[in-house]
């Protein structure tokens, strides 16, 4: 469970407030949408759930723990507890499907006997296993976003973080990528997604956390991407 | 639990090595070209560890020589010269004196100055040019100049001669060199660092996608610096091993050429003595700059 309260972020060289007053709880195995235009702050909450950026005030509690106090030397403990997709996947071109996600084992410092066990297997959860030799520039872009999302599920995460995760994608391969979440939702991983993509909130009917100028201005289970937006 | 954990390490290190060592030859001719660099300034270092390690000995070796000698008036006779000898020995902080009469003197100078042309010396038996002399040894060479004014007032003594002078100058030279070792050295391993600093930075910027990929799956700032500290640590080792062979052979081959002239004039480092001490030097020295030129290059990418 992952909760905010009354989270504000300022940020000192743009002078204005990226989030202000945030307070949420997100409880173990939701899928929630965060919404809202460029600059609105759904980023903010992102990297303040990653310690990538830090609080101004308040807290932020991952399972009871406030992460805004754990010290520095923490922060890659507290990451290893996330998975995170970004929307220009971040794959290593020099290395193959198979080695970008075995990458990630390796750096939490997994024997050499689970990687050989856990790759295989949550590459078949995301339906490329056939495809564990290529490189990531031989895949379509769906393709190289769910390796990404291999690679974020391969150390059992607790809380997948997907920032634009269907940004760069063509709306077949958006719906493809999508339904690897809902799947990975189902077997009991938090999501948070913070996207733009209308279709594909109103489709899902998930949870939706809507943000402008950095308020939090719509919680509502079930919700569509938002009138208020469109109007 | 804790073998587990012991096999995570051990996995973890190899990771590590073989990144670096995979950096090293990605990074081929900026790892070359750094190789030699730091390898020249490592021999630089060594000639002067050479130097200071010689001028040392040598300088010990005159303070070891330090001795007066005293000329005795032209044709004293053999009680003077006894009586003479007899004073010089109580002169406070004398060791020991040792007669060296006028025979022995033109023997010397037939047989080692004037070998192969004697006959320009003929007849200076019966007129013999030199006077007879006293070698003295001094117990504490500091006082060389108090001893040898007091020499001077002895009857009968025409000419005292002191080395206080050249001790003086070979100290005062020897303090300069280690000085100026030192200030040489200093710059030397600055630069060093730097050159190694920006290689290492080379491979940290190609890598920076990677190492950002790596801060967000969790992976520690140690893990991440390892394989770059690695591959600073592999170049600096190995322009050790460079530096060290060339200072061998070229210190070897000199000492062989002062052999072959017969220099005997002072007595150097051996080749066994002196090898262990910079090839250890450069061994710490290049592992050292290493480390250092790496860690400083890693910092700002750390900061995700």
């Amino acid at each position: 469970m992952i909760e905010f309260v009354n989270v504000s972020k300022q940020f000192e060289d743009a002078g204005n407030v990226a989030l202000e007053n945030a307070s949420f709880k997100i409880e173990n195995g939701e899928f929630v949408f965060l919404v809202g235009s460029s600059g609105s702050g759904k980023t903010t909450i992102t990297k303040l759930m990653m310690r990538e950026r830090n609080v101004t005030e308040g807290q932020i509690l991952l399972d009871g723990i406030d992460i805004t106090k754990i010290p520095d030397n923490e922060i890659p403990y507290l990451r290893r507890k996330m998975g995170v997709v970004f929307q220009d996947f971040r794959l290593l071109e020099d290395r193959t499907v198979y080695e970008n996600v075995e990458f990630a084992m390796r750096i939490v410092g997994a024997s050499r006997r689970e990687i050989r066990k856990r790759v295989p297997e949550v590459l078949n959860e995301v339906g490329l296993n056939y495809k564990a030799k290529m490189y990531p520039r031989q895949l379509s872009g769906g393709e190289q976003q769910r390796v990404a999302l291999a690679r974020a599920l391969v150390n059992h995460p607790v809380i997948l973080v997907a920032d634009e995760p269907t940004g760069n994608l063509n709306p077949e391969a958006a719906l493809e990528v999508m339904e690897v979440f809902a799947e990975i939702n189902r077997m009991g991983t938090t999501i948070i997604m913070a996207t733009h993509a209308k279709d594909i909130v109103d489709m899902m009917k998930k949870r939706v956390i809507e943000i402008k100028d950095g308020r939090i201005i719509r919680d509502e289970v079930g919700g569509e991407y938002n009138e208020a937006i469109e109007a | 639990m804790k073998l587990e954990v012991s096999i995570m390490k051990l996995s973890k290190l190899k990771y590590s090595f073989s990144e670096a060592k995979k950096n090293v030859i990605r990074n081929g001719l900026m790892s070359v070209a750094s190789l030699f660099t730091i390898a020249s300034c490592l021999v630089i270092l060594g000639v002067f560890t050479l130097l200071t390690l010689n001028v040392g000995t040598v300088t010990n070796q005159i303070k070891d020589q330090c001795e007066v000698q005293v000329y005795l008036n032209m044709g004293a006779t053999e009680d003077v010269v006894a009586a003479v000898g007899e004073q010089i020995r109580q002169v406070e902080n004398v060791k020991e004196c040792t007669l060296f009469t006028k025979e022995e003197m033109l023997q010397y100078a037939k047989e080692d100055m004037f070998e192969g042309s004697e006959d320009l010396l003929v007849g200076f038996e019966e007129d013999n040019p030199f006077a007879d002399s006293y070698k003295v040894v001094l117990d504490n060479i500091e006082n060389t100049a108090d001893t040898a004014a007091k020499l001077g007032e002895i009857e009968g003594i025409e000419k005292v001669v002191n080395k206080q002078d050249v001790v003086n100058m070979v100290l005062s030279m020897s303090d300069a060199v280690k000085k100026f070792s030192l200030v040489v050295m200093f710059v030397l391993l600055i630069i060093a660092i730097v050159i190694i600093s920006n290689t290492v930075k080379l491979t940290v910027y190609n890598r920076r996608k990677e190492i950002n990929i790596m801060k967000f799956i969790g992976a520690t700032n140690r893990f991440i610096r390892m394989p770059f500290v690695l591959e600073g640590l592999i170049i600096g080792f190995l322009s050790a091993v460079l530096a060290f062979i060339m200072v061998f052979w070229a210190y070897f081959a000199l000492l062989n050429y002062m052999q072959s002239i017969n220099f005997t004039l002072f007595e150097l480092v051996s080749v066994g003595k002196a090898s262990p001490i910079f090839g250890g030097l450069f061994a710490l020295v290049g592992s050292l700059i290493g480390v250092c030129g790496s860690a400083f290059s890693m910092k700002r990418y750390l900061k995700v």
